[in-house]
């Protein structure tokens, strides 16, 4: 098996005004990433809300970003629900529908209490979707289940034929290495964390999932374009520009804030879902403002995709 | 890299220094195609006509017969003497020894080698005609003496031969004083026990009744030729001939060109093609005969070839003779094509023992004749041609080998940015070999168009790859196909699916590298072991140094060159014809050789749902379950593209297709205008080669000479790939989990090499054998597994439920199952893949209901939820 290389958007929720779900709009999304040089989308996440869906709607969600993409990037569908039994239905409509890879986050209400009891679950809800690949979404900040990595890695690869990796959203670098070097490269480890991109390139990152590629792209592939070329300075520069863009981001509620860039960028894709709260027409104002500051959209307009 | 690219071209010196030493030149040797000598004579002064002659145990045997002794003639008085001698003669360069004698003094029978003995039937003595049947048995200087049942009626001067077992006997005459002979066929399956051997009468042979016709045995069926009728008791010399076909029905054939009555019978068997007979009387001296006495000059010298595919005659060279001054006061110091004699086929060669000379003149000496096979013309622009292809080959792969990564996904993949048509084009050249390039004219020149449909059937499994198996086998982004197994089902599986093709594959390596390395080495004139090592060495290195992509590359180049190939083949007939194509394909048409289905209903012939189903099910597991195809949907970087290359294989199969097989309707066509053309020595498979070193021009033939390269490389290089793959990606890396990319990319490419080893010493092991059938029946039972190995795809994907032990079980059970069907049933070979295939499927199936999964069982809250 080989892995993925470069960059997976994990896309917003898109709703209309009214609160119901806007599949219309998707495929412009799909088009806009594809024109950006993404790899693929990461769908029902945490930046699309996927908690907040119901099951149905995430199915329909599903279908939508599967039916755009005509396998021009490659879809992961987030399956990860608080019920195991919701998360099976979900991974398998996943398979039928010709998803290329699931992921599920650990039940997130009554909490795995081992590393053995949480594989348990996962070994449930991958076997729905037997011929798909299953990556593990660690992300304990917010399922607050924060387990070893490699002994997950350990257990698993025993018990789950599908297991392919780990979406990584969390800032341990040193078990984000480990489990990259674990068996050799065995398991495709995407990195989850935008604003410490190149830190993880330099230990091995290879695939990224995260919410700001989904506008900034072309500035996290020149990152990955002077690391690769090894010209350290320029990337470490460029990296530094879109820490700064994150910083300001994170004053505000991350996932509507960015809403609201998306909307600035032309892509209007509605409202959020309680408790997440869009921005208000002053917050926006703010926020928008704060961000030109810092060059972004200046810097974003000057910079092309790179396709690989 | 760098410095490694640099050496490629010093790598390439090497191999071209190494292969191409000398350009020698084929000479046509022009010669006949039978090289005559002559055997000890019998021990009689005066010789015997109408004896019976055959092998027992390796040695030949002649027995009876009769002659006018002393130098008498029927016209001064004399009286013909029979005999019961039986001598016997036990190598070539032996001495005859008397080995007994006959149940009575007999002549003008048949007789036909059976197993271990002589079958005599029928036959003339002093006081008239006999209905005996025997079988004489000679073992270390004893004979004996085995009876059959004897004819219904009295017969001589009949003709017979064996079908297999089955024993025809034709014509004859009843009586001595009959006033007109028979057209009885009779016929007796000697296979069975003694006490149920029984005479049964066949359709009468079509036309007047006759005898001292000429039997022949061809293709599975038995022909009469020529012989004499009896009007009123006077010869009249026929010149019409008849086939006997399996289902018991005469067919009458083109006419001969002359009447060969009382020519050594039966014909011989000449290839698989051709039936040779050997001079005969023609009647045009009947009336003078006692007349010119002494000074008839002899009976006909000419050779007679009839080819059963094309339904043609031609007369093909003189028997050797050697007729001295003296031949009319002593026959016996002259060589003589003789008539009313049997004609053995001994260790391949054929022998006319004795026979009659003039009328009433018998000669002792026994004539032989070895087959000749002739060489073609393969002059200095034929070679520059194959010379020019195999530079070309060297340039792709060292300009693709340059842009080559040290990874083993450039190795294996390409790095996933192969353009789809290339990988389309890459899938076709692999899929078609050398084999395919030669058979498919040769099936077609033989039968007719039924087997495109079989071909064709590719068009219909395309969708189903591209809409079942291709998601996955790209989601799953595997490398090796079986990689496929161990995610859905378990290691084990896999590695079993693995060990299969590995085996499979490098079985099979040999074989393709063997066939057309003796096609080419014989129409080039070089050495067999030679031209298996050129193919191999070049091949290797090119794969050593560029990996998939010199192969995907130099496939697309050699899919150009073969399909160019047989386009100019086409063409060259078609502008030989006065009609050109409209002519072509109108005779083709005309004599049913454009035929494209059979609609019977048999489970064991080539007929209409035969092909539907063993096609399709056959194109399935190469396309479904074969890493050497799959792994070229993986080297694109979409799905999409994916799916585009594989289009693209299933619609240039129609083109190309429809262009093998009119290759061989056009061979058909240009050898029935043309049958002196024709290799009377040729095996069907041959047809093509035969035509293109004899009958191409010049340059030309070397293109086509190419094309059978190309065909071979473009196999073989992806096969030796896809080895390299399976081993690196499901052994290498099972073994040794913690090597680095960079270490599996070196034992990959030290892989390949091993894997160009391989295929070339079992290609030479073949050669060595000199018979392939040992070889074919192993690679008959390892493909077998084929069909079960496509069908644990089938149930991984279509069955959610199944799971790797029941899986396992399936795989074991079909393959059984299938090995029966294959030694107990008649059932055409290419529904082979269909019964793997579902047999595979259905058991793993209802084994999943049956057999408990491991998995699952620790689980069992699992299937509380089966909505």
């Amino acid at each position: 098996m080989t892995k993925i290389e470069g960059l997976i958007a994990a896309t917003f929720s898109t709703f209309h005004e009214d609160g119901s779900l806007n599949l219309d709009i998707i495929p412009t999304m799909v088009d806009k990433l594809v024109a950006d040089g993404l790899k693929g989308i990461f769908i029902c996440g945490t930046n699309g809300e996927g908690p907040s869906l119901t099951i149905a709607e995430r199915m329909a969600v599903a279908e939508a970003y599967i039916k755009a993409a005509t396998d021009r990037l490659t879809v992961m569908v987030h399956v990860g629900h608080s019920s195991i039994q919701e998360s099976r239905k979900l991974a398998r409509h996943a398979e039928a529908s010709g998803a290329d890879a699931i992921s599920s986050v650990a039940a997130f209400y009554f909490k795995p209490t081992s590393v053995a009891n949480l594989v348990e679950s996962m070994v449930d809800i991958a076997a729905e979707a037997p011929n798909t690949p299953f990556y593990y979404y660690h992300i304990p900040a917010l399922t607050g289940v924060g387990m070893d990595m490699v002994e997950f890695l350990t257990l698993a690869e025993k018990q789950i034929p599908t297991l392919y990796g780990i979406k990584y959203t969390a800032s341990t670098l040193h078990e984000y290495q480990a489990c990259l070097n674990y068996k050799n490269g065995k398991f495709d480890i995407l990195f989850g964390y935008d604003e410490l991109l190149l830190s993880a390139l330099v230990i091995g990152a290879r695939g990224a999932v995260g919410s700001t590629y989904n506008y900034a792209a072309p500035l996290y592939q020149q990152v990955m374009a002077y690391f690769a070329d090894g010209e350290l300075e320029k990337a470490k520069d460029t990296q530094f520009k879109l820490v700064e863009m994150v910083r300001v981001l994170m004053k505000f509620s991350p996932i509507p804030a960015q809403k609201a860039v998306m909307k600035a960028r032309g892509i209007d894709m509605g409202p959020c879902r309680l408790p997440l709260k869009g921005l208000t027409p002053i917050e926006t104002e703010a926020f928008i403002a704060m961000l030109t500051e810092t060059d972004f959209f200046s810097l974003l307009d000057s910079t092309s995709p790179i396709h690989r | 890299m760098r410095i490694f690219t640099n050496s490629i071209w010093i790598i390439w010196l090497a191999v071209f220094m190494v292969a191409f030493p000398t350009l020698n030149r084929a000479a046509d040797e022009g010669s006949g195609y039978l090289q005559w000598g002559q055997l000890p004579a019998i021990p009689d002064s005066v010789g015997f006509a109408g004896s019976f002659a055959g092998v027992s145990n390796g040695t030949l045997l002649v027995a009876g017969g009769a002659n006018f002794p002393n130098g008498q003639t029927p016209w001064n008085g004399g009286t013909k003497l029979w005999y019961d001698h039986l001598f016997a003669l036990e190598k070539p360069d032996g001495e005859w020894k008397y080995a007994g004698q006959l149940p009575r003094r007999l002549g003008y029978g048949v007789s036909a080698s059976w197993m271990d003995g002589m079958v005599c039937v029928g036959g003339s003595h002093a006081d008239g005609h006999s209905g005996d049947a025997f079988i004489v048995r000679y073992r270390d200087g004893k004979t004996t003496i085995e009876d059959l049942p004897p004819l219904p009626r009295p017969l001589a001067n009949a003709c017979g031969a064996l079908v297999g077992n089955v024993l025809y006997i034709a014509g004859g005459i009843h009586t001595p004083d009959a006033q007109m002979a028979s057209s009885d066929c009779w016929s007796m399956d000697l296979a069975m026990s003694p006490g149920q051997r029984h005479w049964k009468q066949e359709a009468p042979i079509p036309g007047p009744g006759r005898m001292l016709s000429v039997a022949g045995v061809q293709d599975g069926a038995f022909f009469v030729f020529s012989g004499v009728e009896l009007v009123d008791g006077q010869r009249r010399y026929l010149n019409d001939a008849y086939r006997l076909s399996a289902d018991g029905e005469w067919t009458r054939l083109n006419d001969m060109p002359a009447s060969v009555a009382a020519a050594p019978t039966p014909a011989y068997a000449a290839g698989q093609t051709s039936l040779l007979i050997m001079g005969g009387d023609d009647g045009s001296l009947a009336q003078e005969a006692a007349t010119l006495q002494s000074r008839h000059p002899g009976f006909s010298h000419q050779v007679w070839s009839y080819n059963v595919v094309t339904d043609t005659w031609v007369a093909m060279e003189s028997i050797s003779s050697d007729k001295r001054p003296d031949a009319e006061e002593n026959p016996n110091g002259s060589t003589w094509p003789a008539v009313t004699t049997t004609l053995v086929n001994w260790n391949g060669q054929l022998v006319i023992p004795g026979g009659e000379v003039r009328p009433a003149t018998r000669t002792p000496r026994v004539l032989i004749a070895q087959p000749v096979q002739q060489k073609g013309v393969f002059l200095m622009l034929d070679w520059l041609v194959v010379l020019a292809y195999f530079l070309l080959t060297i340039a792709i792969s060292v300009v693709v080998s340059r842009k080559m990564g040290g990874t083993t996904s450039d190795f294996f993949l390409g790095g996933s940015k192969i353009p789809w048509w290339a990988a389309g084009l890459s899938i076709f050249g692999t899929t078609l070999s050398a084999l395919t390039f030669i058979a498919i004219p040769a099936k077609a020149y033989a039968t007719n168009w039924t087997y495109l449909v079989n071909n064709l059937m590719i068009v219909v499994v395309a969708p189903f790859i591209v809409y079942l198996y291709l998601p996955y086998f790209r989601k799953l982004k595997i490398v090796s196909v079986y990689e496929y197994l161990e995610i859905r089902f378990s290691r084990s599986v896999k590695l079993l699916a693995s060990f299969v093709f590995l085996v499979f594959q490098m079985s099979r390596l040999g074989v393709v590298i063997y066939l057309p390395a003796l096609v080419v080495s014989s129409l080039m004139g070089i050495d067999l072991v030679y031209c298996i090592m050129v193919t191999s060495l070049v091949t290797t290195v090119y794969c050593f140094l560029g990996g998939i992509e010199a192969v995907v590359w130099t496939d697309v180049m050699q899919v150009v060159v073969l399909l160019g190939g047989a386009l100019a083949t086409l063409f060259y007939i078609a502008f030989s014809l006065d009609g050109g194509f409209v002519q072509l394909f109108g005779e083709a048409s005309e004599n049913h050789k454009l035929v494209l289905a059979d609609l019977g209903s048999s489970l064991s012939e080539p007929v209409l749902w035969v092909m539907i189903i063993g096609g399709f099910f056959g194109q399935l597991v190469t396309y479904s379950s074969d890493q050497v195809v799959v792994q070229r949907y993986l080297t694109t970087s979409t799905e999409q593209k994916a799916r585009k290359s594989i289009y693209t294989n299933a619609l240039l199969t129609i083109p190309a297709s429809i262009i093998f097989f009119g290759v061989g309707s056009a061979l058909w066509v240009y050898f029935r205008h043309n049958p002196a053309a024709i290799n009377p020595h040729g095996r069907i498979d041959d047809v093509f080669p035969w035509f293109i070193a004899h009958e191409l021009p010049s340059g030309v033939s070397g293109l086509v000479i190419a094309g059978v390269f190309a065909a071979t490389m473009s196999t073989i290089s992806s096969s030796m790939n896809s080895m390299a793959t399976v081993i690196t990606t499901d052994f290498y890396k099972y073994l040794k989990p913690e090597a680095p990319d960079k270490k599996q990319f070196v034992f990959a490419r030290w892989t390949t090499v091993a894997m160009g080893i391989i295929g070339c010493m079992v290609s030479i092991y073949i050669a060595s054998l000199g018979n392939t059938s040992i070889w074919d029946q192993y690679i008959a039972i390892i493909g077998l597994l084929g069909g079960c190995l496509a069908g644990m795809f089938m149930a991984g994907i279509l069955v959610k439920r199944i799971h790797a032990r029941a899986v396992f079980f399936g795989f074991i059970l079909s393959a059984t199952a299938l090995f029966l069907v294959k030694q107990f049933t008649s059932i055409h070979l290419l529904l082979y893949a269909a019964v793997g295939v579902l047999g595979c499927f259905t058991v793993s199936w209802l084994a999943s209901y049956l057999i408990p999964d491991q998995t699952q069982a620790k689980i069992n809250f699992k299937h509380t939820d089966e909505d």
